[in-house]
């Protein structure tokens, strides 16, 4: 794993390169904004992390010039401003994650980590049943174009169903995907979510398959 | 906004000053009434002077006719040749009368008089006529004509005397100023009440500058940009230039504030991170006094953004954008929350947009950090009152909870980071703004709902 950083503290750089050496990745250090940029755009990154207030070149207008070049590795801004709209501004550049300073390395390398994971990518896609339809991308779910409000393990079980729609899906299989290994598997509580998910997105969204499970599928008029 | 705070400020000013309106009301009351005064004096004077001499002139013409008919009789006594016209002369106490005197004879009196005399003591050495007002009848004011006259064949000096009740006249002159009086007073009245109106319209400008200094702090304008009179318009440019002098000095001190706690930031994490992992108990220290640093940092960054805040009672901002992107932002920092919201969207708030991403980023990042894994956001208008309200669907705050999780510091969850600073903070600036946070129960996804409420714009 390759990582750039971009800082121009003298000893705050050397210090998180040492670190993240330490943790086993290939680290290229710039302290200016300009040879910042060049190497972004000339190497090739797993991530970046880029401090924002920098000479020559401040942070956002390097970050904006590599999103403008297509160079779309992930990157971890760095900086003092931590108020939501400095967040806003440096996310809407093309940062993928943000940290305040002061911080912790082990919460830089934790970040660093779960970004690399991340960017490796999930498409965008749209699952609909009638009038309602899921992004499973942003995770949206609207019903006739309006906002659903569900909790996360309804929507798991929504979009479980939704991914196999048609099919009829047993008890034992929706636990399985929707809780973790430890969780205590009552069945009941999926009776509960299905309840609740008719009462969220009308009565006849889901069949109940006697014996068999559950069952998703578009409305038949 | 509540009431208190667009009540009229300091009764103490107006009492030292009072008011403007008041104040020229009464000098025109004073000047008005005091010209009406002398005038109504003279103006009285005149006409009961011409009243006066009319009386005096029918007296004076029976006086002369009288002098004219009389002749010294065969015993040296005046006779009149024909009787005066008036019948009153010879009714007993009418009111009108004569008398001829002269020294050593008997008077000479109309038969009006009855047993009465006119008074001759005056003494003149004229032939003119005397004309006074005589109090000799106690129940009678008389005016009385003289004149001493010689006449031929006779070497005593006469005196024709012409006296007549003063109540016709004292009638006439109570008549006119029957009518003298309350015209002048209703005339006064008149002018005050149009001095007043006068005044009232003069200064109307005055209640321009009112609406308008409200409006500013209402929030509508940030500057006086009425028409005003030449008169008043300096003293408006003098009041926007401070308003603007202010201003500039304000965001100065906030960037300068702000921009020194920013500053202790890279030296803090230096220190952190170089102080991490090491057992020695200088490290020990510097970890301990930095966290104390990062929190003062904090701490003064909002009240330096604080005392910002008081002079923008002119913000506004559009709830659903600070929404919008804010949830972007929370959702890159937490890709596994789903996000979602719906509601108003040109709905504006009375906030800054800077601290209303504030407020709304530290809740959906709570909600995000603490939830169950979905937030769900509804914005709405209740009356004059903008709502957002923020739900998640995580394990939910106990009402024993509820009050003690805005202490500074306060944080029920202590495996993930944080401060603890950030439900304070958000409730101290909606507070400034004249808002309110309310933690609840979230009907739909079992979580926390945050109610947050701030004033519509």
């Amino acid at each position: 794993m390759r990582i750039l950083i971009v800082e121009d503290e003298p000893t705050l750089g050397p210090q998180l390169k040492a670190t993240l050496e330490g943790n086993g990745y290939a680290v290229d250090l710039a302290t200016d904004g300009e040879d910042g940029h060049f190497l972004g755009s000339t190497e090739d990154y797993d991530a970046a992390i880029l401090d924002l207030g920098l000479p020559e070149i401040d942070g956002l207008t390097v970050l904006d010039r590599w999103r403008r070049e297509k160079r779309n590795f992930p990157v971890l801004v760095l900086t003092a401003r931590d108020s939501w709209s400095d967040k806003v501004a440096g996310l809407d550049a093309g940062a993928d994650d943000y940290l305040a300073k002061p911080f912790q390395t082990e919460e830089l390398i934790a970040r660093l980590r779960a970004l690399i994971r991340r960017a490796s990518g999930n498409a965008s896609s749209e699952l609909t049943a009638g009038d309602v339809r899921l992004d499973t991308r942003s995770g949206r779910v609207t019903l006739a174009g309006q906002p659903v409000k569900l909790t996360a393990q309804e929507y798991k079980l929504l979009s479980y169903l939704l991914h196999h729609k048609g099919k009829v899906v047993s008890r034992t299989e929706l636990i399985e995907h929707i809780y973790d290994q430890d969780f205590d598997r009552d069945s009941n509580t999926i009776e509960v979510f299905v309840t609740r998910i008719r009462k969220k997105l009308g009565a006849d969204i889901i069949t109940t398959i006697r014996g068999l499970g559950y069952q998703l599928d578009d409305p038949q008029d | 906004m509540n009431r208190t705070a667009t009540a009229r400020p300091a009764l103490l000013s107006t009492r030292m000053t009072g008011s403007l309106v008041r104040r020229m009301i009464a000098i025109a009351a004073i000047w008005i009434s005091l010209l009406l005064i002398g005038g109504g004096f003279a103006l009285d004077r005149v006409l009961t002077g011409a009243i006066t001499r009319n009386f005096d002139a029918g007296l004076e013409y029976v006086l002369i006719a009288m002098i004219r008919s009389s002749e010294i009789g065969p015993d040296g006594e005046v006779r009149l040749l024909q009787p005066l016209g008036d019948q009153r002369f010879l009714e007993p106490y009418s009111g009108l009368y004569w008398q001829i005197s002269g020294e050593g004879q008997e008077p000479y009196p109309s038969r009006s008089l009855w047993e009465r005399r006119l008074d001759t003591r005056d003494r003149h050495d004229d032939r003119e006529v005397h004309v006074y007002d005589s109090r000799q009848f106690p129940d009678e004011e008389l005016r009385v004509l003289e004149r001493d006259v010689m006449l031929p064949g006779s070497k005593t000096k006469w005196r024709f005397q012409i006296a007549a009740s003063r109540e016709s006249l004292d009638e006439q002159v109570r008549a006119v100023r029957a009518t003298l009086i309350p015209s002048l007073f209703l005339l006064g009245l008149g002018l005050i009440v149009l001095a007043a109106l006068q005044t009232v319209y003069g200064l109307w400008p005055l209640r321009h500058i009112r609406r308008a200094i409200a409006a500013m702090r209402g929030g509508q304008n940030n500057r006086v940009t009425a028409p005003l009179p030449l008169e008043v318009q300096p003293m408006v440019d003098e009041l926007n230039a401070l308003l603007a002098h202010n201003e500039k000095q304000a965001e100065e001190a906030r960037l300068h504030a702000g921009n020194l706690a920013h500053a202790l930031k890279t030296p803090l994490t230096v220190l952190v991170n170089s102080a991490t992992g090491s057992d020695d108990p200088l490290a020990e220290t510097v970890r301990r006094e930095a966290a104390t640093m990062q929190r003062q940092v904090e701490h003064h960054l909002a009240r330096a953004r604080a005392i910002g805040r008081r002079g923008a009672a002119q913000a506004r901002a559009n709830v659903w954008d600070s929404v919008e992107s804010v949830s972007r932002a929370v959702a890159a920092l937490y890709p596994d929350v789903r996000l979602d919201a719906t509601g108003d969207k040109t709905l504006v708030a009375r906030v800054e947009r800077q601290d209303l991403d504030e407020l709304v980023g530290n809740l959906l990042e709570n909600a995000a950090k603490y939830g169950g894994g979905s937030v769900f956001v509804t914005i709405a208008r209740d009356g004059p009152t903008a709502e957002i309200l923020i739900e998640d669907d995580g394990a939910g705050i106990s009402p024993a909870d509820r009050d003690r999780i805005f202490d500074r510091g306060v944080r029920l969850d202590s495996n993930k980071p944080g401060t603890g600073l950030g439900l304070a903070i958000v409730r101290d600036v909606a507070e400034i703004y004249g808002g309110s946070i309310a933690l609840e129960e979230s009907d739909d996804l079992g979580g926390v709902l945050v109610r947050l409420r701030l004033p519509a714009g």
